[in-house]
This record gives structure tokens, C-alpha cells and sequence, in this order.
């Protein structure tokens, strides 16, 4: 990738221009695949032979756990690109994810009880991947809560950013010692909430969804970043020709 | 070295006179230890059940509600300002402080846990293993702590941000340490968790003092 | 046959169905509220000059 393109970008008034126009069409294009996915899913999808209809929510519960961990993983990334570069885009990127993350976990760990409620009929156990959602969420609240108890912008971002590089790195060790943890305890719940192999016509509908939530996510991502930067930069010129 | 040793001296000093602020975390971790045979049927077979998660929730727990005391007064009296300011290293500086500390906040927790232990019906070889896991969980957990004070240390009341932040990163070590002790009253294998335990106090060592420091010229200026 | 009735699991699909759209929907327009205050603070402040 040409390093000019990135410092092209990284300046607020082209980033800002970039993203207000490409977001209109990834919220199109976004919300048109969530759509078709899920129509795909609940009513094209054939039932499933041992869990009938009830296996349709992995449609939406799938999604939202790959997204919910993108997500913190583009806001690692952002965190790390504003430390090292200082870069007031970055940091606005990564405060504007943070909302969306922590409401995706929440959906996926609510989808996933109301799976499992029905599949298993358990709606929690704790067993690595579950836990260490759980403990996602938190720290998606974690950085939410610092980034809004520091009232100087500048501080503020470093040490959120701060906390969002340990969440990085934190949470394979949570997974790993929750992993460790269960062999010894159950090994039978962790084979039990796997999910079913998928193949075929049931395929389709999920893979359609993964790609429409990203697209979402972009388009949420857009419009908040645009927000953040159009705050931060308040005082300077090219913010006055709005 | 001797600016090392000087700042040690004058942290005992410091811990000395502020023996109250020493003393919150330990009693506070007497007090929730205490407080769980109090409330519930206090059986043997139960206790024993239950003394490896609860030894390690008050250690976290009473760590977690004292860890202000590390940075706050000096913060507010300058004194951080002025290890900044010197010629020698930061990272150095806080790593004595941090250590210091320990010292005086951790230490006699772990001999007030011989305490806790026997009325928790412990004995034996179980009760040495509880020790050397506090030692090692409270040198960690108190690097982790030093982090969370520095990057929450201009905040007013910072506690429910702190055990946001606290929780996920302190979650391995009282899993581990959690399971070192229920091992050790069992009479099995206490190697895995003491060898995790003590590869997460390594890691704390090595970075904690260099993460700390960027968190508290983060909040400092 | 109702191609809406998912049979014993109806309440668990169709809240899943709904409740992911209300997050997906709630993510959106807070950004897009978000984005217009932003503007709408700019604009006061350029009248103002």
C-alpha cells in the first residue's frame, strides 16, 4: 500500500471527505445484504433435521460474535496507529468503535443465551468462548467508561488507547486459562456448546450476513468518526466551510 | 543505587506515617475473608470448599479497594512530579515505589492468610502453598494495580471505572491462583497453576513498571 | 403452513430476529445523531463569527 495514500488520509479534512462519502453506500449495500441474508436464513434455509427451526438464530447470533471481536481488533489497531503516529484520526476511529463493540457483544452474547436456551437447555456455561466474551464486553465498558471520565481529549485518548492495547493482549491469556481451567472441570460443555458444521444451502444466508455486518459496521464506523472529527477539529478552517 | 535506596528509606518513612492507609488493604482483606464462614453454614467439608476462591477474591478485592493509596497523596503533593523531573530513570523510580509498596501492603497479608487459613480449617502443607500463592498473585497484582492507579489517578471516584479495567487483566491470576490452593487441599498436582502464576508475575515485573510509567506521564500532564 | 412459525422455537427466533435489528438500528442512528449535533454545534459556532 502506497505510504503517501496513508498520510493522505490521515489528515482530518481528507479523511472527513472520504468517509462522508462512502458511507451513504455502505450503509446501502450493508443493510440490503443483512436483509437478504436474513430473509435467506428464516424462511429459504431448510430446516435443519435435529433442531428444526430453532438453528436459524445462528444467522444472527454468528455475525455478531465475528464482528464483536473485529471490532475490538480494528480498535487495538486504531489505538496502536494513534500511539504511535499521534494521529487525532486514529484515536477518532477507535472512540467512534467502541459504542458499536459493546452493544454487538451484548447482541451476541443475548443471541447466544437465546440459542443455547432452546439447543441445550442451558442459556450460560462457562466455558472458555462464552467467558471470554463476557470479559470482551467488559472491556469494550472499560474503555467507554475511561475515555469518559477524562475530560482533556488529548489524555483522555492516550489512556484509553492505553487500555484497549492490554485488552489485546489479555485476551488470549482469558481464553487460554479459562481453556485450561475447563479441562480439568468439564470437559463434556466444551464439545457440547460447538457449533454444528454447516454446509450447503445453509451456508449461503450466513456468509451473505458476516459480509453485511461488516459492511454495516463500516458504515456505522463512517458516521461516527466523521462526528468525532468534526468535534475535535471544531477550531480549525476547514471545518468552517461545512 | 543510592537514589534507589534513598527513595525505599523514604517510602517506609511515608508508609510509617501513613500506617492507616497501609493498613485499609489488610484489614479490609481480614474483614471479607471473615465475613464468608460468618454468613454461611461454617462446616468443615464447606469451607475447605470455598477458602481457594475466597482467598484470592479478598486479596483482589481489598487490593483493588486500597490501590488509590499508591500514587494519590504523592500525586497530590508533587512528589511524582519531582521523580519525574530527576536525571534518573522513571521507569526505576516507580519500580521502587511500586515494590515499596508491596512490601508494606502485601507482606502482612500474606502472614495475616496463616490466620485466615486455620479458621477456614486448613492444614499442613496447604497452608505454605497459600502463602507462596499470595506471595506471587499479590507482587502481580500489584503491578496490574499500580497500572489501573496511574492511568484512573486524575478521576474522581474512579471505582467502578477501576474494577472495569482491573477485572479482565487480574482474571488468569485468581483463576490460577484459585486453583492452585484447591489443589493443594486436595493433594494434587500444584505444579501447573504455581508455574502459570509465577510466568504472569514475571511478565508483570518486566512490563508493569514500563506500562505504569507511560500511564502516569499520561496523567500527568 | 405459516412460513412464519418456527414451531416450539417461534419466541426465541423471531426475539433473536428482533432484537438484533433493534441493536443494528440503535448503532446507526446514534451515529447519525451524533454526526448532526456535531454539525449543528459547527454551524452555531460559524454564526457566531
Amino acid at each position: 500500500m502506497n505510504l503517501k495514500a496513508i498520510y493522505k488520509y490521515g489528515s482530518p479534512p481528507n479523511f472527513y471527505r472520504f468517509v462522508t462519502t462512502l458511507e451513504p453506500w455502505c450503509f446501502f449495500f450493508g443493510v440490503s445484504l443483512i436483509l437478504i441474508g436474513s430473509i435467506g436464513g428464516l424462511f429459504i434455509a431448510p430446516k435443519d433435521y435435529q433442531m428444526a427451526d430453532a438453528f436459524r438464530i445462528i444467522y444472527f447470533h454468528v455475525p455478531s460474535a465475528y464482528m464483536s471481536m473485529s471490532a475490538y481488533a480494528a480498535m487495538g489497531i486504531a489505538s496502536i496507529i494513534g500511539i504511535v503516529w499521534r494521529s487525532n484520526v486514529a484515536f477518532a476511529a477507535a472512540k467512534s468503535i467502541a459504542p458499536f463493540g459493546a452493544l454487538i457483544t451484548a447482541l451476541a452474547l443475548i443471541t447466544g443465551m437465546l440459542w443455547g436456551k432452546p439447543m441445550w437447555g442451558t442459556a450460560w456455561v462457562w466455558d472458555a468462548r462464552l467467558t471470554s466474551e463476557f470479559v470482551l464486553l467488559l472491556l469494550y465498558l472499560g474503555y467507554i467508561m475511561l475515555h469518559a471520565s477524562i475530560k482533556e481529549q488529548k489524555r483522555a485518548d492516550r489512556a484509553a488507547s492505553l487500555v484497549a492495547i492490554l485488552g489485546i493482549i489479555n485476551l488470549p491469556i482469558i481464553h487460554y486459562s479459562v481453556v485450561w481451567w475447563n479441562t480439568l472441570h468439564q470437559a463434556s460443555t466444551i464439545s457440547k456448546m460447538d457449533s454444528p458444521s454447516i454446509v450447503g444451502e445453509m451456508l449461503w444466508p450466513l456468509l451473505v450476513m458476516i459480509i453485511g455486518y461488516m459492511i454495516f459496521f463500516i458504515a456505522v464506523i463512517c458516521r461516527g468518526s466523521s462526528a468525532e472529527i468534526l468535534i475535535r477539529e471544531k477550531r480549525s478552517n476547514w471545518v468552517k466551510e461545512i | 543505587m543510592d537514589t534507589y535506596i534513598r527513595l525505599f528509606s523514604r517510602e517506609t518513612k511515608v508508609a510509617f506515617k501513613r500506617w492507616t492507609d497501609v493498613l485499609t488493604g489488610i484489614i479490609l482483606f481480614f474483614l471479607i475473608a471473615l465475613l464468608f464462614p460468618l454468613i454461611s453454614d461454617s462446616d468443615k467439608d464447606f469451607l475447605l470448599k470455598i477458602v481457594a476462591p475466597i482467598m484470592m477474591f479478598s486479596a483482589f478485592f481489598a487490593s483493588l479497594l486500597s490501590m488509590q493509596n499508591m500514587f494519590k497523596p504523592d500525586f497530590q503533593n508533587g512528589s511524582i512530579e519531582q521523580l519525574l523531573l530527576s536525571k534518573r530513570s522513571f521507569v526505576g523510580l516507580i519500580s521502587t515505589k511500586i515494590i515499596s509498596y508491596w512490601v508494606f501492603t502485601s507482606l502482612p497479608l500474606i502472614l495475616v492468610s496463616v490466620f485466615i487459613a486455620s479458621i477456614y480449617f486448613v492444614s499442613g502443607e496447604a497452608i505454605l502453598i497459600i502463602q507462596l500463592t499470595l506471595l506471587l498473585s499479590t507482587l502481580t497484582m500489584t503491578f496490574i494495580n499500580a497500572f489501573t492507579a496511574a492511568i484512573t489517578l486524575g478521576i474522581r471516584y474512579p471505582g467502578a471505572l477501576m474494577t472495569l479495567i482491573i477485572a479482565p487483566i487480574t482474571l488468569p491470576i485468581l483463576i490460577f491462583g484459585s486453583k492452585a490452593i484447591e489443589n493443594s487441599i486436595l493433594g494434587l498436582d500444584i505444579s501447573g497453576p504455581l508455574y502459570f502464576l509465577t510466568g504472569m508475575m514475571m511478565l508483570s515485573l518486566f512490563l508493569g513498571p514500563w506500562i505504569t510509567a507511560s500511564a502516569l506521564k499520561i496523567s500527568m500532564d | 403452513m405459516n412460513i412464519f412459525d418456527m414451531g416450539d422455537y417461534n419466541f426465541y427466533v423471531w426475539s433473536s430476529v428482533l432484537i438484533s435489528f433493534l441493536v443494528l438500528f440503535l448503532t446507526y442512528f446514534d451515529a447519525v445523531k451524533k454526526h448532526q449535533d456535531a454539525i449543528r454545534l459547527i454551524n452555531i459556532k460559524n454564526e457566531r463569527e
